[in-house]
C-alpha cells in the first residue's frame, strides 16, 4: 500500500508516519505543501491520500479539489485542527472521502484507514 | 469577561496536551497574571469575525521534553523539531479553541519564536489575558489577546467545560 502525505509539520508528518507504520503501511512519500502533494501525485500511484488543511502554497482543499478532477476513487483523509461543522462539510463538497481533526488518536486513524482503504482489522 | 475564554483556553490546552503528549495539565487559577519569562513562543494570529492572538509560552527544556516525547529520540538542545512542534502544538490549541466559537474564523499558520527569557509584547490598547499551568514540574502560560466580539462567540460551550 502507498500513501502520499501532506503536512507542513515535519513532526506531525513523523507521528502520522509513526502512526502508518504501525498498522504496516510503509510506503509514504511525505511532502511539506500542497503544491509539492501535486507534484508529487499521479494518478494509479497511491492507494489513499493524507492532507493538512492550512499548509504554504495550495492549501489542503485546493489539494482535494485538484486531486478529485484526477482521480474520482483514490481515499483522501483530511487531518487537520479544522473541526467546524462548516470546515468539514467544505471539505465533504470538495470530494474528501473522511475527516480527522487533531490532536487525533492513532487508533482512529487505523479504523478510518480500515473502513476506507481495505487495510485488515 | 474574560472567564469563558479563559475556560476556553483550558479546555484546548489540557485535551491537546493530554492527546498529544498523554501529559497532564494542571490549570493555575490564582496564579500570577503576568506572563512568565519565555524561551519559545508559538504564536497564531485569528482574522475573520474574530480576530486577534492566541501564544503558547514555553521554557525551553520543558520545549525539548515534549518533542523528544512526539518524535521518540531525545533531544539535548532547541533544534528545528523543537520549533516545529511548538508550533503545531500552538496550532491544534488555537483549532480547539477556534472550534467552540461560532463564527467563521481563519488562523494563521503559526509563528514561532526564540530566545532566553523573552515577552510577547502588545500596543497599549491591547488586553492581553495571561492563563497559567503547571506540568511535569515546569511552569508555562497561553497568552489570548482576542477583540470583544469574542466573548458573545462563544455561545454556550464554554460552560461545559470543566477546569
Amino acid at each position: 500500500m502507498r500513501v502520499l502525505l501532506a503536512d507542513d509539520s515535519a513532526v506531525m508528518r513523523k507521528i502520522i508516519i509513526r502512526a502508518l507504520n504501525a498498522v504496516g503501511i510503509e510506503d509514504i512519500v511525505e511532502v511539506g505543501d500542497g503544491d509539492a502533494a501535486l507534484e508529487a501525485y499521479t494518478p494509479g500511484e497511491f492507494d489513499a491520500i493524507l492532507t493538512d488543511w492550512n499548509m504554504p502554497g495550495k492549501n489542503g482543499l485546493e489539494v482535494i479539489k485538484a486531486i478529485r478532477a484526477l482521480d474520482a476513487a483514490v481515499p483522501i483523509f483530511m487531518i487537520t485542527t479544522e473541526a467546524e461543522k462548516r470546515r468539514v462539510l467544505e471539505a465533504i463538497q470538495a470530494g474528501v472521502t473522511d475527516y480527522l481533526a487533531k490532536p487525533f488518536e492513532s487508533d482512529v486513524l487505523k479504523e478510518k484507514l480500515q473502513k476506507h482503504v481495505g487495510l485488515p482489522a | 469577561m474574560n472567564l469563558d475564554i479563559t475556560q476556553l483556553m483550558v479546555w484546548a490546552t489540557k485535551r491537546t496536551f493530554s492527546a498529544m503528549l498523554d501529559w497532564e495539565v494542571e490549570y493555575k487559577a490564582d496564579a500570577d497574571p503576568t506572563a512568565p519569562p519565555a524561551d519559545i513562543s508559538g504564536i497564531v494570529g485569528l482574522s475573520g469575525e474574530v480576530t486577534g492572538s492566541i501564544v503558547l509560552i514555553l521554557p525551553e527544556a520543558m520545549a525539548i521534553t515534549a518533542t523528544s516525547g512526539l518524535i521518540g529520540d531525545q533531544l539535548e538542545e532547541l533544534n528545528g523539531d523543537v520549533v516545529d512542534t511548538i508550533g503545531e502544538l500552538t496550532n491544534i490549541i488555537a483549532g480547539g479553541a477556534k472550534s467552540r466559537f461560532e463564527k467563521n474564523i481563519n488562523l494563521s499558520l503559526p509563528t514561532v519564536v526564540t530566545g532566553p527569557t523573552h515577552r510577547v509584547a502588545y500596543d497599549s490598547q491591547a488586553n492581553p489575558v495571561v492563563v497559567r499551568f503547571n506540568c511535569r514540574g515546569y511552569e508555562f502560560a497561553v497568552k489570548y489577546c482576542l477583540d470583544a466580539s469574542a466573548t458573545a462567540a462563544i455561545g454556550n460551550n464554554a460552560a461545559e467545560m470543566a477546569l
